[in-house]
């Protein structure tokens, strides 16, 4: 095991893709010679050449179209969208282009991509370049959607994402980008669509993704002092979704809340949340709860807090749902 | 292949294509096609020209008058009817219909009901070609309209920049669904848009089937050959309306008059005829055994099992 950032767990897993099949590249703004915004392309540019990893310009469609078609004869394209503010323009070629083609090909033309985008706050700096919009693509049949927390899982994730034959779109979190943890440094992935209890609890489940998983930790950390176990179970994928384990821990504690950065209205703790009520609705002790994004865009600076799920706020519900 | 024989296998590919149509519009008449239908009528030496102008390892992404191009292409009658039919022998299963139709044989992919949609999957089709560092030219086709959309901009530039094996095919019909081009743009001529990418680009009489061919052969053997993409602008005229029923009302009936006096396939006839390369009886036999194929596809389709509702619930996930 050695210990890593999320950016170079992003980095190694592109790095060792690249390396163990010709098929996978790399497109994107800035992913070549510059190594990406955030520098999370760096040295694969020297590494493996300019048309594996390959600079384009700014053409968001044209590029996440260049890899459905790429991927329908047989390569597996790793698309970068900056930030997933800019994916509104992706969209045309992810839901009605990629997800749609294995089934209207009546099952004879894959479309193996990923397309990694950047989501979320943390660098305050407004409404197109803070935004987690992971639900435009969970309503899209035919897509998988991943949204990793660890740099363990964004490994793993991200390697079994590139191998697999659907478009996934593949979300990184900007604010964990320099979280340190644990990675193995023998060859490994997880596999896609099963969640994993980031810790173990009897009295409420925190069910969460992405950066909230942390702040969901930290608040059953506090709540833990006060005599209330929380078990938190990180989603990692959303589609295909492991209700199987969201079920099985609500059937022991009872109670339930969803944690999400995303604007809380139709996102995707709603989802969490009917299925729960769907299907468990008489043993809870307390309504689902969601703790999520405000209805508003995400300000600029500071307020970006104010509209972003907090500890506080976690402990304070789950507080009222056990008591 | 000698001229003769490369003439009759055209006009038998253009006759065919045109009475495809005809067989079309009668199973659609009689309630048998789902969905709609975009009439093909006055695209069809754009298609043939095209697959007989590539090899069959070249890729086509096509927009919705290609059926010319598909069947020329190889897609056999059978496979191509009971797909807009909806059957399962059709070449998608019957869930693609008249617009999604794939092959991988054949390798016709990524048409689209989003016109203009198909021009990004042609780049990705292209860019792997470069990437395999094979010799196989895409070729991609959309209308004038299509050539508004954003894709088509972002696309042409790419494939300028990186030099992609790519030919771009604007199939300019003059109409954009209900409303005549020059109330969407400028221009009279979209191979002018090439310019802005710094690529050649080429108009072609889609009613001159010889002048096409040769046209498309430059283009694609130059891709083939490195030199990069081209922007042929094929001009033509629909011949019907946008899809099967509409009343028309937009049209100028002394235009329609005009181009259908000058029809490709009626004029490439008579042609055959006035240079002596092939006689009537010689052109009644081919026309004969084209209704024959028509006439089998007609009957394979209509006998062809319809998809079942239970099987559209699959291949969401491969």
């Amino acid at each position: 095991m050695t210990k890593i950032n999320f950016r170079w767990a992003i980095t190694h897993a592109l790095d060792e893709e690249l390396a163990r099949d010709d098929k996978v590249f790399l497109v994107g703004q800035d992913v070549g010679e510059s190594g990406g915004v955030f520098g999370l392309t760096r040295g694969l540019y020297e590494k493996y050449g300019g048309w594996r990893v390959k600079d384009t310009p700014i053409s968001e469609e044209g590029i996440t179209g260049l890899a459905v078609g790429a991927g329908m004869i047989g390569h597996r394209p790793v698309v970068e969208i900056m930030y997933m503010d800019f994916i509104s323009l992706a969209i045309e070629q992810l839901a009605n282009q990629a997800a749609k083609t294995f089934y209207v090909s009546g099952g004879k033309i894959k479309v193996p991509m990923v397309v990694r985008t950047l989501a979320g706050g943390g660098f305050k700096a407004g409404i197109h370049h803070s935004q987690s919009l992971e639900s435009w693509f969970t309503h899209i049949p035919g897509l998988k959607v991943v949204y990793p927390s660890t740099p363990y899982d964004v490994k793993g994730l991200l390697k079994s994402s590139i191998r697999d034959d659907n478009p996934v779109v593949f979300i990184e979190h900007k604010g964990l980008f320099s979280l340190k943890g644990e990675v193995p440094d023998e060859e490994y992935t997880i596999p896609l669509g099963k969640a994993d209890i980031k810790r173990e609890g009897s009295d409420v489940t925190i069910i969460s993704y992405g950066k909230s998983v942390h702040q969901s930790l930290e608040a059953a950390e506090a709540l833990a002092e006060e005599g209330i176990c929380a078990e938190v179970i990180d989603l990692r994928t959303l589609v295909p979704l492991d209700k199987e384990t969201i079920l099985k821990s609500v059937e022991k504690t009872n109670r339930a809340m969803v944690v999400y950065e995303a604007t809380k209205e139709s996102g995707f703790g709603a989802e969490v949340s009917s299925i729960i009520s769907e299907e468990l609705i008489y043993d809870l002790d307390a309504p689902v709860r969601r703790i999520a994004g405000a209805f508003t865009p995400i300000p600029l600076g500071d307020a970006e807090d104010a509209h972003f799920p907090t500890v506080e706020e976690i402990i304070k519900v789950a507080k009222e749902m056990c008591y | 292949m000698d001229m003769k024989e490369f003439k009759l296998n055209y006009y038998e590919k253009l006759y065919l294509a045109r009475h495809f149509e005809d067989e079309l519009m009668k199973l659609f008449a009689d309630n048998k096609v789902v969905g709609w239908i975009h009439s093909n009528k006055g695209h069809e030496v754009i298609g043939v020209s095209l697959a007989l102008a590539m090899k069959s390892h070249d890729y086509i992404v096509p927009h919705h008058r290609d059926r010319p191009a598909y069947l020329a292409k190889g897609l056999s009658a059978k496979s191509l009817l009971a797909e807009i039919m909806g059957k399962t022998t059709g070449c998608c299963g019957g869930i693609g219909g008249e617009l999604h139709i794939m092959d991988v044989e054949t390798r016709i992919y990524g048409p689209t009901g989003v016109l203009g949609s198909n021009l990004p999957i042609a780049l990705g089709i292209a860019y792997a070609n470069k990437l395999a560092g094979n010799d196989h030219v895409v070729v991609c086709n959309f209308g004038e309209g299509g050539s508004n959309r954003g894709s088509f901009h972002e696309v042409l530039n790419m494939a300028a920049l990186w030099s992609l094996p790519i030919v771009f095919v604007c199939e300019n019909n003059k109409f954009v669904e209900f409303t005549p081009m020059q109330k969407h743009m400028n221009i009279e001529d979209v191979a002018r848009r090439a310019s802005g990418y710094d690529i050649e680009g080429i108009i072609a009489d889609a009613f001159n089937p010889m002048e096409t061919y040769e046209t498309f052969k430059y283009a694609i053997e130059k891709a083939r050959r490195g030199d990069g993409p081209t922007l042929v602008e094929a001009k033509t005229y629909r011949l019907d309306g946008h899809y099967e029923g509409d009343p028309m009302k937009y049209r100028d009936e002394e235009e329609k008059k005009y181009w259908l006096e000058r029809d490709p396939i009626i004029g490439f006839k008579a042609s055959l005829l006035n240079e002596s390369i092939a006689n009537e009886s010689e052109l009644e036999s081919l026309e004969a055994s084209v209704h024959q194929v028509l006439k089998e596809a007609v009957e394979f389709a209509l006998k062809s099992e319809p998809l079942k509702v239970s099987d559209t619930f699959k291949n969401v996930y491969a």
